[in-house]
């Protein structure tokens, strides 16, 4: 009996001490993001003038792009900062929905040192998640207070703090030579068969996909897809924001904005969104939309691009650049989609083009999960980043290895130099894919007439074309692809898509519901049966005034109006 | 008087007698009590202490704030819940989708393990068991995408029924609301069935040999046999799961209608945990997702209390 018990006892003692040790696990792993962190830095006392023999690594989760994590050590370009500053990054990308991701993060507590929180911003600012920079940048910072210095005031939130340090300060203006943003594309095979037509208007557009349908129901032996839209999730923008750049107006986030008032309208209940659904009913009777525009997901949206089965569609080119990277090195060329600025009609200016702004979110805010001697020194690493030869060595990298100069300052690459720098795993290697967007950074021009981004130099642009390209640029009369494409006007406030949403404000709500509501409805619209359009429409306009338009306008007018008082007494002080 | 007294006196003993054999059997059993404490202390940890969280739902909560620092909102947001258009819609769907899942799932698992059971080729019945069990291990992500690749225009299910003649035009499975409920069920039993078998299979496994020779002998068929034995001597498993799965009646799941669910089929396919991830997480509204867990529990237990209630009139026993 007696040594039943005690071997029940020692049952006892050892399932106690499992339960006990499995809670001390717990512990140690959900404390990692903060604990590890601390351990590390423990070897900061040996930053200063005696090299870097311990470099301090910290956390920098990056909610803005999906990629390989890494550590900036390994590339090139980090690990020649890590040697000037000591300090390197473990990078963590974003896998699956941002807002999960963060609002787990919020609801812990628990925070990476260095963040970039992309749309959830505004729930780790209100969350307390980061720390002012204001002092930080004052005393530690002179180069980002240099080239931010016009920026300052629009990163301010409302409570005076500057939080985060966005990606691309502009210094000047220059006109891209390819389209990056948002256009109407159309196959090359499809504009060369009908012999260079140039869409202007909607209905022009519609036309070319219509003539090309017609006379090739396959391509490659699958049916032939005249239009598609991407619909997935998150970026179901890039269908619902159609009406508003064929109206003439830039992305600027679910309103547009009056040049002269500078009054912030929804534009969900207009007549260039009825005028918009109404064609794409019409053409869907055609048999011209692709059935599966509303359940395809993203891969498989750019699955159905890169085969080259779409004669056109509308997105901006950063969703699809997936695609059409595949394309170009497949030597595909006639696959290719060309870019279009169009618009409902003729007179109404294209705005396609970014115009000179600043977005002052996302960028990278220091989390409060750091000492204050972490804070500066992550600070002067990024400070760092913005000397101009650094910049330079961020967007072009070396010169006489990825770039050259001529004898006027100029830079330029040799073909050689551009084939190499063009290389995806190139590109990775050398750091340009990590430091390139997502750091402190310029935009525009350097002081000496330089583009900031090699791309965007006029050189190295006409190097890039091909003669495929080049057939098409003589085809239309053009030096670049962007030249069909209006100078954007000036829009200081630009872009509005940037204003602060309050977390459990009504203009939050209005996005959320918007948001349902548009991919609710839209499907049915489009492809309603004849004669059920305007009831259709009518039912919706119904529903979406019920919404709260008004709280979310306001919010909107306010940021906008702010935005245009700060630049102007900017502007007012430079003089 | 003397006789009534006498009568309180061994009321009272037996009372003591009761007691006193309650603290017999508390020591007689003491090893197995010392046993169950890190289990009890488990459950006190991670099944009530959270239940704290649940002030939440009647805050508007902020992470950052402390407790104290809270403001207090009263029934806000089980009033935005109930008051919104929607809500009762996202209900239906969450107990359609429920009861789709649960009554096909109980017939389909328990049909699946009778029919295994009869089977007599070991081998065969080895491979037909994994087969039917290997989807389970596949993560909703996976299977999701399977779904939605089968069921594509250009996919199998769309060319069989063509090939077949059956419809003259290829159907876009996931734009139509109203085929949701059905795919989702169908796609829960491929994934499932055969998981869920295996508990059914246990039981039946636990049925005295003797009674299907002694039926033999009467001349009873193969199907009388299952009819009469087999589905008589799983009953006591079929309650007690069913009374278990009706307690997670508001569970209808969550991945694989978030990632089936698009636009036009949204009103069949969003449920609870789906609207409570729209409108609760991802707009960092903490209290409402709170909210809404509270109402899914007190539903839950109502339909667990009732269900059990229920089972005990019927003379099969319950939970508890």
């Amino acid at each position: 009996m007696k040594k039943k018990s005690l071997w029940l006892l020692g049952m006892l003692i050892a399932m106690m001490l499992f339960v006990v040790a499995c809670g001390n696990d717990d512990d140690a792993s959900s404390s990692d993001g903060g604990d590890s962190a601390s351990e590390s830095t423990d070897g900061e006392n040996t930053e200063g003038s005696e090299g870097c023999e311990e470099p301090t690594t910290y956390k920098f989760f990056d909610a803005s792009k999906s990629d390989d994590d890494l550590n900036t050590a390994e590339t090139k370009l980090g690990k020649m900062f890590e040697e000037e500053t000591c300090v390197n990054f473990d990078i963590e990308h974003i896998v699956g929905d941002v807002n999960q991701k963060i609002g787990t993060m919020i609801a812990s507590g628990e925070y990476p040192h260095l963040m970039n929180a992309e749309q959830s911003t505004d729930a780790v600012i209100d969350a307390g998640g980061f720390v002012p920079l204001n002092d930080l940048i004052e005393e530690h910072a002179p180069n980002i207070k240099k080239w931010y210095g016009p920026y300052l005031e629009f990163m301010k939130r409302s409570d005076g703090n500057i939080y985060i340090i966005p990606s691309g300060a502009s210094n000047g203006y220059i006109k891209p030579p390819n389209i990056y943003q948002g256009a109407w594309w159309i196959k090359r095979d499809v504009l060369r068969e009908m012999d260079y037509p140039q869409p202007k208007t909607l209905d022009d557009f519609f036309d070319i996909i219509e003539e090309y349908v017609s006379n090739n129901p396959q391509i490659d032996g699958m049916d032939t897809i005249g239009f598609t839209a991407l619909t997935d999730d998150w970026r179901f923008f890039a269908l619902s924001n159609q009406p508003n750049h064929l109206a003439g107006y830039p992305n600027d986030g679910g309103v547009q904005v009056d040049l002269e008032t500078h009054e912030a309208k929804v534009y969900n209940n207009n007549e260039d969104t009825k005028r918009w659904l109404e064609k794409l009913n019409e053409v869907h009777h055609k048999g011209l939309v692709d059935q599966e525009m509303f359940t395809q997901n993203y891969d498989e949206y750019l699955a159905k691009i890169s085969t080259g089965r779409v004669v056109g569609f509308f997105d901006y080119h950063w969703q699809v650049a997936d695609a059409l990277n595949t394309i170009r090195e497949d030597e595909d060329f006639y696959s290719e989609y060309m870019a279009f600025p169009v618009v409902f009609e003729e007179g109404i200016k294209d705005q396609y083009l970014d115009p000179v702004g600043f977005a002052a979110s996302p960028g990278q805010g220091i989390t409060v999960n750091t000492t204050e001697e972490e804070r500066i020194e992550i600070i002067k690493f990024l400070d760092y980043l913005m000397q101009e030869e650094i910049q330079k060595m961020i967007t072009w990298g070396i010169e006489g290895e990825t770039y050259s100069v001529d004898e006027d300052g100029m830079f330029y690459q040799t073909e050689e130099q551009f084939a190499q720098t063009s290389v995806d795993s190139f590109r990775r290697e050398f750091g340009f894919r990590t430091f390139e967007w997502g750091w402190p950074r310029l935009n525009g021009l350097f002081d000496d007439g330089n583009a900031v981004e090699a791309r965007n130099q006029p050189s190295v642009a006409q190097l890039a074309y091909n003669d495929v390209d080049k057939e098409f640029l003589d085809a239309y009369g053009i030096e670049t692809f962007a030249e069909l494409f209006s100078e954007p006007d000036e829009r200081p406030w630009y872009p509005a898509y940037d204003a602060p949403i309050e977390t459990g404000s009504q203009a939050q709500l209005y996005e959320q519901q918007l948001d349902d509501l548009m991919k609710r409805t839209y499907p049915g619209m489009i492809f309603a049966d004849e004669g059920d359009f305007e009831s259709l429409w009518n039912s919706y306009s119904e529903e979406f005034e019920k919404l709260p338009i008004e709280e979310f306008e306001k919010v909107m007018t306010e940021y906008i109006d702010n935005k245009v008082r700060v630049a102007e007494e900017a502007a007012a002080a430079a003089e | 008087m003397a006789q009534s007294s006498s009568a309180q006196q061994t009321i009272v003993n037996q009372e003591e007698k009761g007691f006193k054999l309650f603290l017999k059997r508390l020591k007689q059993q003491q090893a197995l009590l010392w046993m169950t404490i890190p289990f009890i202390i488990w459950v006190i940890i991670f099944k009530y202490l959270p239940v704290w969280g649940w002030t939440m739902a009647f805050q508007d909560y902020k992470p950052a704030l402390s407790f104290s620092e809270q403001e207090w909102v009263g029934f806000k947001h089980f009033l935005f819940l109930f008051q919104d258009d929607r809500f009762l819609g996202v209900l239906r769907n969450t107990l359609a989708q429920s009861l789709i899942n649960l009554v096909l799932g109980f017939f389909t698992a328990i049909g699946l393990a009778v029919l295994i059971n009869e089977l007599t080729n070991m081998k065969f019945r080895r491979t037909v068991q994994t087969i039917s069990y290997l989807p389970h291990f596949l993560s909703w992500v996976v299977a999701a995408a399977l779904v939605s690749t089968v069921l594509s225009v250009d996919g199998i299910v769309n060319e069989i029924l063509m090939g077949l003649g059956l419809i003259d035009r290829e159907i876009i499975w996931l734009g139509v609301g109203e085929y949701f409920w059905g795919i989702l069920g169908a796609a829960e039993v491929w994934k499932n069935v055969g998981w869920n078998a295996i508990v059914y299979l246990a039981a039946i496994s636990m049925i005295d040999q003797e009674q299907y020779e002694a039926a033999k002998i009467d001349g009873a068929s193969r199907l009388q046999r299952i009819r009469h034995i087999t589905i008589p001597g799983m009953k006591s498993v079929i309650v007690v799961l069913l009374i278990m799965n009706i307690g997670y009646i508001l569970e209808a799941g969550f991945e694989p209608q978030y990632l089936l669910g698009n636009g036009q089929n949204v009103e069949y396919s969003e449920n609870i945990d789906v609207f409570v991830i729209k409108y609760g997480i991802s707009m960092f509204n903490f209290s409402l997702a709170t909210a809404a867990g509270m109402f899914k529990t007190v539903i839950s237990f109502v339909f667990l209390i009732a269900a059990n209630s229920i089972s005990k009139r019927l003379g099969q026993g319950g939970l508890y």
